[in-house]
């Protein structure tokens, strides 16, 4: 069988006495789009921020294609290909919509540590920040603060940045939360267009964004996980209504 | 948008000629004075660098000039008067005790990394205070004369030569930091100090950057040190001390965190204003507290980008 993009062994993660996750073990093969369900609390962001690095569990494993970064902290796994989105925008406030590009790109090239050249000096990193700019449409206001952006702009500036290192890898938590219609639509869209080989693992409470996305699902509540399946699964499985849908009460 | 940028390289050049012309009008007692404006100017760009640009407010960063000038002092006495072998020897021993002080240091965020800095900046002053046989203790270090440029003809005898060589020094390092803060490693900087976690995130070794922008930071104090020593001649625990600290802390801030002109104009205000006040009085400190508050009050960003955004509302307007 070929490796997994993303395995998760027996995670848990206790704050203090609470038990925010416990034994979650998940597969998620290269290329798959896996869709994060459960309701508030569930512990779907305690996991991304496991599998991201930015929280250590406090027993499990997490492999990236066969690796284990269990002890690796964030910047390491966004050097294997892993990258993400924050549920709360998490962008560079003062600083332009190009120079936050830049960063993005600039993270994973040797050429992050230059002392000398100047940042801005024409070549690979700003032909790549130009082509990124144009394929999200931000070249018009490619010079504008990001805390001038629309909500709705600054949450596609986010997933810009994610891709911007061409990652194996993606974590989008809540990518639609607070994006009017035609946001959610574009997004979507962005979505499904992402390379094939790319594994996304997604956090959504928008049913309808993510039958759409989605080829599989995996379902949290209380820290625990209670199904991993496909959508005909989920909208069969009678405990999954009850539960997520607050169905039959 | 209307932006009231000035090429630095140009800016610069400019202050170097202005400085130079001007210190052929100024009585030797000015002279002093600006030297040693210039000598701040430089630790304050220094400090700039972990307080304006990474974030880091070091509260201890006189310990990185102590160390300077301590170590050029004692090369003087104890090794070689050549100056450009003095400077090396300082600038790497403040880079050094900063390498060890930054572990301790960066194991703390906020305010605790204020505390922390403080409390290894009091640590320093007491070694200077108590290690007789090297340091002198409170005596400080004595007799340190002009050191030799090893270039013939050139002495650094005369307060108007060592002017000279002052305001070249700070030229030289305002450039060197105009070049770092434009460079990938100066823009990783900002974007740690605007989000840290989403720099890791997105690849960046946050702490590494720190630990590197601290190590540098310091390496500019121990400059500003050697430069320092070799005007006055002589050096004492005061150099290390709280006062300093807090001096060139407000210096950044009041002219300006993270831009580069700020922390030079900071540190000709706080200098200028501590000699015109000890003219009266000799409550210096009392009268630094009223300026930090009153530079928080109506300018808390500092001088320099309230001067920015004057200039852009009358324009706008």
């Amino acid at each position: 069988m070929k490796q997994p993009a993303v395995r998760l062994e027996g995670m848990g993660m206790s704050f203090g006495g609470l038990r925010a996750v416990s034994d979650i073990s998940i597969d998620i093969a290269v290329g798959e789009r896996r869709v994060l369900l459960g309701p508030n609390g569930a512990g779907k962001t305690t996991l991304f921020n496991m599998i991201g690095g930015q929280l250590r569990p406090t027993s499990g494993k997490v492999r990236l294609f066969g690796e284990d970064v269990t002890a690796l902290p964030p910047h390491r796994r966004a050097h294997k290909g892993l990258a993400r989105t924050f549920q709360i925008t998490s962008l560079f406030q003062d600083a332009s919509v190009e120079e936050n590009i830049h960063l993005a790109v600039r993270a994973l090239s040797p050429s992050r540590y230059g002392m000398v050249g100047g940042a801005s000096t024409r070549g690979p990193i700003w032909e790549r920040v130009s082509t990124l700019l144009a394929d999200w449409r931000f070249t018009p206001n490619r010079h504008t603060r990001v805390s001038d952006l629309s909500y709705g702009d600054q949450r596609k500036l986010e997933l810009a940045m994610a891709v911007a290192g061409e990652p194996r890898v993606l974590l989008l938590d809540e990518p639609t939360s607070g994006l009017s219609a035609m946001e959610t639509e574009s997004v979507v869209t962005l979505i499904k267009e992402l390379p094939a080989d790319v594994t996304v693992i997604v956090v959504e409470h928008d049913m309808d964004v993510a039958f759409e996305v989605a080829d599989r699902f995996t379902i949290l509540q209380n820290g625990q996980m209670v199904l991993t399946g496909t959508a005909e699964e989920v909208r069969n499985n009678a405990e999954i209504r009850r539960i997520y849908f607050g169905e039959g009460e | 948008m209307i932006k009231t940028r000035f090429s630095p390289g140009v800016a610069t050049a400019v202050g170097t000629i202005a400085l130079l012309a001007l210190g052929q009008g100024l009585s030797s007692y000015g002279i002093g004075l600006v030297i040693d404006c210039l000598v701040f100017a430089i630790l304050a760009l220094g400090l700039n660098l972990l307080l304006g640009y990474t974030g880091l407010p070091s509260l201890g960063h006189a310990v990185y000039f102590g160390v300077g000038a301590y170590a050029a002092g004692l090369m003087y006495l104890h090794v070689s008067t050549n100056f450009w072998l003095a400077a090396v020897v300082a600038i790497v021993a403040s880079m050094a005790v900063a390498a060890v002080y930054a572990l301790l240091a960066l194991r703390t965020v906020g305010v605790y990394f204020l505390i922390i800095t403080l409390a290894l900046g009091q640590i320093t002053w007491a070694v200077a205070f108590s290690w007789r046989s090297v340091t002198g203790g409170d005596d400080g270090l004595r007799g340190i004369g002009r050191p030799d440029l090893g270039i013939p003809g050139l002495s650094l005898g005369s307060t108007e030569s060592y002017y000279l060589l002052v305001v070249l020094a700070t030229a030289a390092a305002v450039c060197l930091m105009a070049v770092l803060v434009r460079s990938p490693f100066g823009h990783a900087l900002r974007g740690i100090h605007q989000n840290g976690p989403r720099m890791a995130a997105l690849g960046y070794n946050v702490w590494f950057y720190k630990y590197l922008s601290f190590i540098i930071s310091a390496g500019f104090a121990g400059y500003a040190g050697v430069l320092f020593v070799f005007y006055k001649g002589f050096v004492s625990p005061d150099v290390v001390g709280i006062v300093i600290s807090a001096e060139i802390t407000l210096m950044v801030i009041i002219g300006g965190a993270g831009t580069l002109a700020g922390p030079l104009l900071g540190a000709f205000i706080v200098i200028l204003l501590s000699h015109l006040v000890s003219g009266f009085t000799g409550r210096w400190v009392t009268w630094l507290g009223v300026l930090y508050v009153a530079a928080v009050l109506f300018a808390p960003q500092g001088i320099v980008a309230f001067v920015q955004d004057a200039f852009r509302t009358r324009r706008t307007s």
